[in-house]
């Protein structure tokens, strides 16, 4: 049974899902759990708040199977836009809320107990995906972290292809931009 | 795609098929090759590459570092969702049954082209036209109707005759 729900597609499982299959679920759970975890910690930078998105994300999965229709799109693509959106509507949230008490202390979380060189690596991609607009970083993180081919990365930004691939060009000429501004600064500062 | 090629352009494509010039289609790599080799080009490419080696690195952190060092312990949890939520049995029963509505509709959409609806409101027209040619024939007379034998009598009159007589009587 078990060996039978791995060689079922994502489709297939959801069908079970709905009709109420905690196996299909599971199996769900296990062929995509840790990807879609990753994505919202890309977004989040926060990764006990990306587990609680994802599993909320899951919670809905489960609870909601039936407002998932196969003839529109894959799984994955409606599940992306799920995780997706639930990470901008938490990224919109707390910025309006105001900045705790002691914000500026300095960040223990994820990245203190990654090599120093990957984390320098990931504090400065933040700070340049930080410049982009949410859009823009949507696209980045969902082709070049997720591995989605430009056209699978349209169907869950819900955008033709060329639209997204102008988004990608103006977000990379952003990014590049941003990097060269840094340097700059770098150099003046040690001038 | 013209010889010459622009920046712009250049910046499409890479967008499009990556920053491996070679794994480029023939349509437009020897133009690409060649922009790439001015110094605007090699600019371009050299700024590109930056941002490619930042993502590298950065993606080299991987998702797994999980909050409690432990990824298993995170998909155990999801696999227990089913454990403590119930499924909306009633949104899925009202979801299937507008999914059959609108199924029924996209199946009986023959129903609803042009000389269907034609032929179904000359059927309409139709009976309504024998319906009111029917009623105009069949009018009652009042003289033969026992309903119009009814209609003649007022209970009124009876009415104010009696309390006549009550208020007559106590005088």
């Amino acid at each position: 049974m078990t060996e039978a729900l791995d060689l079922s597609t994502d489709e297939q499982l959801v069908a079970l899902v709905c009709a109420g299959d905690k196996t299909a679920f599971r199996a769900l759970a296990q062929r995509h759990g840790q990807r879609f975890r990753a994505l919202a910690f890309r977004f989040t930078g926060d990764m006990a708040l990306a587990e609680d998105l994802v599993q909320e994300a899951f919670v809905k999965l489960w609870t909601n199977a039936g407002l998932f229709d196969a003839r529109k799109a894959k799984f994955t693509t409606w599940f992306y836009r799920i995780v997706v959106n639930k990470c901008l509507d938490e990224k919109r949230k707390r910025k309006i809320a105001a900045l705790p008490e002691g914000f500026d202390a300095p960040d223990k979380a994820p990245l203190a107990d990654v090599g120093m060189e990957t984390a320098a690596a990931a504090a400065r991609l933040k700070k340049v995906l930080d410049s982009l607009s949410e859009r823009q970083k949507t696209a980045i993180i969902l082709c070049y972290f997720d591995g989605l081919s430009n056209l699978e990365a349209a169907a869950v930004m819900t955008l033709n292809i060329k639209a997204f691939e102008s988004l990608m060009v103006r977000a990379r000429t952003q990014m590049r931009n941003m990097m060269k501004a840094d340097k700059e600064n770098l150099l003046s500062a040690f001038a | 795609m013209t010889e010459e090629m622009t920046l712009k352009e250049l910046e499409v494509l890479s967008v499009k098929f990556g920053r491996d010039l070679e794994s480029w289609p023939d349509s437009c790599r020897p133009a690409a090759e060649a922009l790439a080799a001015t110094p605007e080009g090699q600019q371009l490419m050299k700024a590109n590459n930056a941002v490619d080696h930042l993502i590298e690195a950065a993606r080299a952190m991987g998702p797994e570092t999980a909050s409690d060092g432990n990824s298993d312990a995170f998909v155990d949890r999801l696999m227990d969702i089913p454990v403590y939520h119930h499924q909306k049995t009633q949104a899925k029963k009202s979801r299937q049954t507008i999914l059959w509505m609108k199924d029924w509709f996209e199946n009986a959409s023959g129903w609803l082209s042009t000389a269907r609806l034609a032929s179904q409101a000359a059927a309409f027209a139709a009976v309504l036209v024998v319906g009111m040619y029917v009623g105009m024939n069949s009018q009652f007379s009042a003289a033969d109707s026992t309903i119009s034998a009814f209609d003649t009598v007022d209970i009124g009159d009876a009415l104010f005759a009696s309390s006549l007589d009550y208020s007559l009587d106590e005088q």
